[in-house]
């Protein structure tokens, strides 16, 4: 059938002359060189790794990890070999993050609020002007990430500043990735906004730690510990002038997702429903009309429209901006936006992205 | 699995010298020559393969028994598997681990890509044998129409159904027909245009006689074959088979070249591109309406290095892989930036791609043979198809246009007879200033093996008219083109090298505001923001300073590199390692936590 004696390409595949000719090296020198580089720099940066291990989904491939990167961790600290990856890092502003706090409990400090609750408070709005526009904060995992800018799209022309402060592979399960309640905590204290407009949950089916241990996802004790969390992260964020737009998970051809994103919305509804500033936007309807995922939608004028990314989970601009408009006009009506004399002609926007490339590092399974 | 994570390296660790303990030593290839029909390593293979399904299908949440009884059988078959795999001898039983070894690589993603991937396999092996077998041409060309047709059905399902039913039904809408074809979603498997062009070449590279089929265990290595499975490069069946049939010789491992490009390709995927993407790219692109012409310009320009920098360090790193089990691929790239015009850019720029186009696209498309206007259409669209390979949208349409036309132009502009030239005039901006065939610069050890020459198989010029090619119509038009051209004052041979550099680069840049933009309507929003003079949110000199570095960079004398390549691989194999592994943590400690996707993947 074949031809067994070598024969050479038929290409005219070549390679140019070497300036110095190299040296060619036995397989298992090559072998020894790639052992020291992996075992050398696993120890040079041990810090790396055990921060990684860290950050993995609870499991025995956690666990394990964290074992060995630990050990890893220890011996690179006493020979200090960790320390010049330490200085590169404190040099160039790219520490990671300090090991975690081992409560996922934070206290909120809110400016002017003075611990009382402002859970039936009527709201108080101004009109806003070009010269003072509404502040608007969208904040989350990386759902959010098409959001922001379809927001100013569909605000366009009305005195706003949209500000973004959203991070790829987070969410409320592992406050030791992330602490969202703390972090949105800074951004009020520093940005002060409006309307701020959340979304969680893509990365959030995983157990989850606890004072009183570990909780299984899916289980009672889950669902009452995220409902928990959802809740804190709604008291981060109260303040006498300020909206909530909590924008749900969309349809996704995850299971893990899907399994857990009916637990997720019902905690979110829960705690929304006893906070009248806030408002839970149901996104299955609006990407998702039948009820199952679709990566194309039929627009008003009868045109088919891609709304998905390729990966089965996020959405794209198109999507965002059908996950955002009915947001949008509310917005437009709440804040008396169209009742602005002269409108302005541009939307000021200005982004705070704390996003790092790293859509596929852990925890993340959704955004 | 991506390259540069820890889970990589592990499984590196464990292939590589499983690699080259199962690989026979040179001059030996026993198990490389199969007689006829025989095939040993199907059973164990397929035991494998069925172990490794019913296991983890075994229900989870049944009853235990059942589970149990799962994990059994899927114990048991593992074992004979185990059994019979060791009765294999030579290339083949190497051939059957780095099929299972690259299976996984693949199923890591997601294990129903590793069905379409065999699948795709078996089709197009049957397809080329059946076609092989074949002596009448009717039989051979139908054939081949066949396997076309399936291989680009399979990318049609995956990639464009939903594309194709988005164009029909906003066309049939603007004539007032109200028909919404159902696009109902699929997700890509990964690297599917990848795998699909590869088993292409190999179909018509058999029809052509230029190969003769392999056995189905190497063409099932070839397609898969994890360094180059994802994200390229293109390599040829006539390229890979045949290093399939030989052992590689296990006393000649390029770990100088290897181990340079896959600090460099690290380095530049991990911190350059990753930093440009944060820092100005995608803010930039995001929200154009927030930016203004100096900081929209700072992300179009970051963009082309963050592209660069994420594709040709991908494939670095693939071919200091593929080095490291003693495979050669093609180069991929070589230092594209430094072009001075388009055709040379694509004699640079994802050259694997470029030549495929040519050999199965451009050429069966009637090349350049049936007078120029023609060759001009088929240079169109040629790239007008390689645009859309790259994505379902019509953003990747008009970046493919706008390459296919402005290299037909430059085509037009340039094969007119050297008569007509003004002597010891200016040339023209669009001259091709690389003569074909002159070996190429490597970039900063980032352009493939040591630099190497595939310029001779860039797209081809269109042919000069002649008592072959009558007088173009549009000679007129280019005509009173030059006269405007002799009016102006002559350039110095170095000034239009350069003046020819910064067009194309532009050119270029022109092209990837198309590419990256998720929309047509955004693209034109980041062009619009270039004429809004201002600094926008300021211009941050980090970001200057490494796009200019990164730019520079591929201006290195190429003999410099290779020298410094020359010196690392005379150190001890010890020595290596660690300036590696210090390399490596360097490259940690500027780099952000996680690794982004490669942008190709999306490909």
């Amino acid at each position: 059938m074949t031809d067994p004696t070598p024969t050479p390409s038929t290409d005219e595949h070549k390679y140019p002359p070497e300036p110095e000719p190299r040296r060619r090296i036995p397989a298992g020198q090559a072998m020894v060189a790639v052992l020291v580089a992996l075992l050398l720099a696993s120890l040079l940066n041990a810090d790396r790794l055990a921060y990684t291990a860290r950050t993995q989904p609870f499991g025995w491939q956690r666990t394990w990890a964290m074992r060995v990167t630990g050990a890893l961790e220890t011996t690179s600290d006493a020979l200090l070999l960790n320390r010049p990856r330490q200085f590169l890092a404190r040099l160039t502003d790219n520490e990671d993050p300090p090991p975690p706090d081992p409560t996922s409990d934070v206290d909120i400090v809110r400016p002017g609020a003075g611990g009382v609750t402002t859970t039936t408070r009527p709201p108080e709005f101004r009109v806003p002007s070009e010269a003072e526009p509404v502040r608007i904060l969208v904040a989350g995992d990386s759902l959010m990430g098409f959001i922001g800018p379809a927001l100013v799209n569909e605000l366009e022309g009305h005195p706003v500043e949209v500000t973004e402060d959203w991070k790829v592979a987070t969410g409320l399960a592992r406050p030791d990735v992330l602490n969202w309640p703390a972090q949105l905590n800074a951004d009020m204290a520093q940005l002060d906004p409006e309307v701020v407009i959340l979304g969680f949950g893509g990365n959030d089916m995983q157990d989850m730690d606890t004072d009183r241990g570990r909780v299984a996802v899916g289980t009672e004790a889950w669902k009452t510990e995220y409902q928990r969390r959802v809740a804190q992260v709604l008291n981060a964020v109260e303040a006498p002038h300020r909206t909530v737009y909590w924008i749900g998970l969309p349809v996704t051809t995850r299971d893990n997702i899907e399994r857990a994103a009916p637990a997720q919305t019902a905690a979110v509804r829960a705690e929304i429903s006893a906070r009248p500033w806030a408002h839970f936007v149901d996104t299955r309807p609006l990407l998702s009309p039948d009820g199952t995922y679709t990566m194309y939608l039929v627009d008003p004028d009868g045109t088919e429209v891609k709304v998905r990314e390729g990966d089965g989970v996020h959405p794209n601009l198109a999507g965002a901006t059908r996950m955002i408009a009915p947001t949008a006009q509310a917005i437009i009506v709440e804040r008396k936006l169209d009742q602005v004399v002269a409108p302005t002609t541009t939307t000021t926007t200005t982004t705070t992205t704390t996003r790092s490339p790293s859509s596929s590092s852990p925890p993340t399974t959704g955004g | 699995m991506l390259f540069p994570t820890i889970r990589f390296a592990l499984f590196f660790a464990v292939v590589m010298p499983a690699s080259w303990v199962l690989m026979p030593l040179a001059g030996r290839s026993q198990g490389a020559a199969l007689d006829g029909d025989e095939q040993p390593w199907l059973v164990p293979t397929a035991l494998l393969a069925l172990a490794a399904v019913l296991g983890p299908l075994a229900p989870w949440d049944g009853p235990t028994a059942l589970t149990v009884l799962g994990w059994l059988a899927a114990l048991g078959l593992g074992g004979l598997a185990v059994v019979r795999w060791l009765d294999l001898v030579g290339l083949v039983r190497w051939n059957v681990f780095m099929l299972v070894a690259s299976y996984l690589f693949y199923g890591a993603y997601d294990w129903h890509f590793v069905a379409v991937l065999a699948g795709s396999t078996v089709v197009n092996q049957v397809l080329t044998g059946r076609l092989h077998r074949t002596h009448q041409e009717r039989g051979r060309r139908l054939l081949l129409v066949v396997g076309v047709t399936l291989n680009l059905g399979l990318l049609a399902w995956f990639k464009y159904k939903g594309f194709f039913a988005e164009s029909a039904s906003g066309i049939l809408g603007v004539v007032g027909i109200d028909l919404t074809p159902p696009a109902q979603s699929v997700l890509p498997p990964v690297g599917i245009s990848f795998f699909t062009f590869q088993a292409l070449s190999y179909l018509i590279d058999t029809y052509r006689r230029r190969i003769e089929p392999s056995p189905l265990l190497d063409f099932a290595v070839y397609l898969s074959f994890f360094p180059h499975l994802v994200a390229g490069p293109i390599v040829r069946a006539s390229e890979f088979l045949p290093q399939l049939r030989v052992p590689r010789d296990a006393r000649q491992v390029d770990t100088g070249l290897a181990f340079w490009l896959i600090a460099v390709g690290l380095f530049k995927k991990v911190v350059v591109s990753s930093y440009l993407a944060d820092a100005i790219v995608d803010p930039v692109f995001r929200i154009p309406s927030q930016h203004q012409a100096v900081d929209t310009l700072l992300g179009i320009y970051g963009y082309a290095i963050q592209i660069y920098c994420d594709f040709s360090g991908y494939t670095d790193m693939a071919i200091g892989l593929a080095l490291l089990l003693g495979f050669r691929f093609p180069q991929n790239f070589d230092a594209p930036y430094t072009s001075s015009t388009l055709q040379e850019f694509w004699r640079r720029w994802h050259m694997t791609l470029s030549r495929w186009l040519r050999d199965y696209l451009y050429i069966p498309l009637g090349g350049s043979q049936r007078g120029p206007r023609r060759a001009y259409v088929n240079l169109f669209l040629t790239m007008l198809i390689g645009g859309l390979w790259h994505g379902a949208a019509w953003t990747f349409v008009v970046w493919g246009a706008l390459h296919g036309g402005y290299l037909a132009a430059e085509r037009w502009w340039t094969s007119r007879p050297p008569t007509e030239r003004r002597p010891g005039a200016a040339e023209p901006v669009l001259e091709p200033i690389l003569a074909a065939g002159e070996h190429p610069r490597p970039g900063l050890g980032g352009s493939g093996p040591g630099g190497g020459g595939l310029a001779a198989e860039a797209l081809p010029h269109a042919p000069d008219a002649g008592p072959d090619n009558p007088p173009d119509p549009a000679d007129g038009l280019r005509a009173a083109i030059e006269r405007l051209v002799e009016k102006r004052p002559p350039l110095s041979p170095r000034a239009r090298l350069w003046l020819g550099r910064v067009v194309t680069f532009h050119v270029v840049c022109l092209g990837w505001v198309f590419f990256r933009a998720p929309t047509l309507s955004e693209a034109f929003a980041v062009l619009d923001r270039l004429f809004d003079l201002g600094t926008g949110q300021g211009v941050n000199l980090v970001v200057v300073a490494t796009i200019a570095i990164f730019l520079g960079t591929q201006f290195v004398p190429s003999d410099a590199v290779g020298r410094a390549q020359a010196r690392f691989s005379r150190l001890a194999a010890w020595q290596q390692g660690a300036l590696l592994a210090l390399f490596l943590v360097f490259t940690s400690a500027l780099s952000p936590t996680g690794v982004a996707p490669f942008i190709y993947f999306a490909f």
